[in-house]
């Protein structure tokens, strides 16, 4: 009776407890394009991205005959630490950055160029 | 071990190689136009993260270059027929006259070292400094015309093609360095509008560390990767971004050959991150005399230069003696 009972209450339990968070709405980065990075992000992207964590984001944000942009930053660098462009030439024109999944949470990446401002939010688990 | 490679001169080739001969005028300075795009693109040295320090990886001690001409695009057998920039000899020449005395430019390089403590910024002749070589460091090219590079190829592809290279030549390790030159008109993912090239390093078939370069056919990218950024000394400005970044990709890989482990700022710059695409002033790209020949170079950081403050320097003879 016990042995039938005791996964019955735990199953009970388990639909009584608060619902694991849903998972955040973030998509998968473009895909990578430099060694030890999971995606890649321009100028032209906007919204929600995921990044697992470990993870490495490359960023590269191509300037006009304004300028250029600013280099791109972490609103929490404790989620979303920046790691750095060793390894790569970028173009003439282009500012590049990468971003290392440190902790799960949010952050956001922005950088400026004139009036411009590009943001996206990196959600990282 | 040195395999040659015949080349059928294409016009452009044998103009770049007759540039090559010429005398250097004094120092160059960017053109107009590239001084422009510089000001417009607020072109300055990434040089934010102060002077670089030692992680506790490897450096080169010993620099072996190998080149490998990647597909069946570039020639048949042996010969390379379609390279109508001329990267090919140009690449070559630049690595073949990089040694001794006679080259300056990358002699900045012997003041980073391994087995030292993390964190250290002056070697100050302590532990085993980066390699600076005798003589031609270039010791092996091989056109892989036995495939055909893919149209679109990734880092998988280009590491994949590294270690076949590596296999073929018999070496691996920290002191080797494979570059994979990627033929005319193909466009690895990212190539012109995120990196003009790259390196990194992968494990060899034999299971040593290799150090290799991800090197596109630069000339296609022109201004942005390069073509006229500056004049001078004979050479033609429509290739010279081969040696400008080919240049910087081989400083920084026998200063970092296993990225991020060796010698980086606090920013995680490397020597030539810190000093690309300076048009103007202290540590702008110019064209240098090595061995008798003039390349298009820019500068590499020294964390030695101005008083222990580090900067961007284009000739290096020692720690006292370097601009």
């Amino acid at each position: 009776m016990r042995r039938t009972l005791l996964p019955l209450l735990l199953l009970l339990a388990a639909c009584a407890a608060p619902a694991a968070p849903p998972r955040p709405d973030c998509q998968a980065p473009p895909e990578p394009v430099v060694p030890q990075t999971a995606g890649t992000l321009g100028e032209q992207d906007t919204g929600r991205y995921c990044l697992a964590l470990g993870a490495q984001l490359g960023v590269f944000l191509a300037g006009d005959a304004t300028g250029r942009w600013s280099s791109p930053a972490s609103s929490d660098t404790a989620v979303l630490a920046p790691a750095g462009t060793s390894r790569l030439t970028a173009p003439l024109g282009v500012t590049p950055g990468v971003f290392r999944a440190a902790r799960r949470g949010t952050a956001e990446l922005s950088s400026s160029l004139g009036g411009r401002r590009w943001q996206v939010t990196v959600v990282t688990g | 071990m040195l395999r040659s490679i015949k080349y059928l001169a294409a016009p452009a080739a044998v103009l770049a190689a007759a540039a090559l001969l010429t005398a250097a005028p004094a120092g160059a300075h960017a053109p107009e136009t590239a001084r422009h795009a510089m000001h417009a693109h607020g072109g300055v040295p990434a040089a934010t993260g102060g002077n670089l320090a030692y992680g506790g990886g490897p450096v080169v001690t010993d620099p072996k270059i190998y080149i490998v001409y990647w597909g069946s695009q570039w020639g048949t057998g042996s010969t390379i027929t379609n390279d109508p920039s001329g990267l090919a000899p140009l690449q070559l020449s630049f690595f073949q006259h990089a040694y001794g005395s006679g080259d300056t430019w990358s002699n900045s390089v012997t003041q980073y070292c391994q087995g030292v403590a993390v964190g250290t910024t002056q070697c100050n002749g302590v532990g085993t400094a980066v390699g600076h070589p005798a003589a031609n460091p270039v010791a092996g090219t091989w056109l892989d015309s036995g495939v055909k590079a893919p149209n679109r190829p990734g880092q998988s592809a280009i590491a994949a093609e590294a270690v076949r290279a590596a296999a073929h030549f018999g070496v691996s390790g920290d002191n080797v360095e494979i570059i994979v030159d990627v033929p005319h008109g193909i466009v690895p993912q990212g190539f012109k509008t995120q990196y003009c090239a790259w390196h990194d390093h992968t494990t060899a078939s034999g299971g040593g560390d290799l150090p290799y370069t991800n090197m596109p056919y630069v000339p296609d990218a022109g201004s942005g990767c390069g073509a006229g950024f500056v004049s001078g000394g004979g050479i033609n400005t429509a290739n010279e971004g081969v040696t400008i970044v080919g240049g910087h990709e081989y400083a920084e890989t026998v200063t970092d050959p296993a990225p991020s482990s060796g010698w980086l700022d606090s920013a995680g710059a490397e020597n030539g991150d810190k000093c690309a695409w300076i048009s103007s002033g202290q540590g702008a790209s110019t064209v240098v005399g090595m061995n008798g020949a003039n390349f298009a170079v820019q500068s590499l950081w020294s964390n030695n230069f101005n008083g222990g403050a580090g900067g961007c320097v284009s000739s290096y003879v020692s720690a006292s003696n370097q601009h």
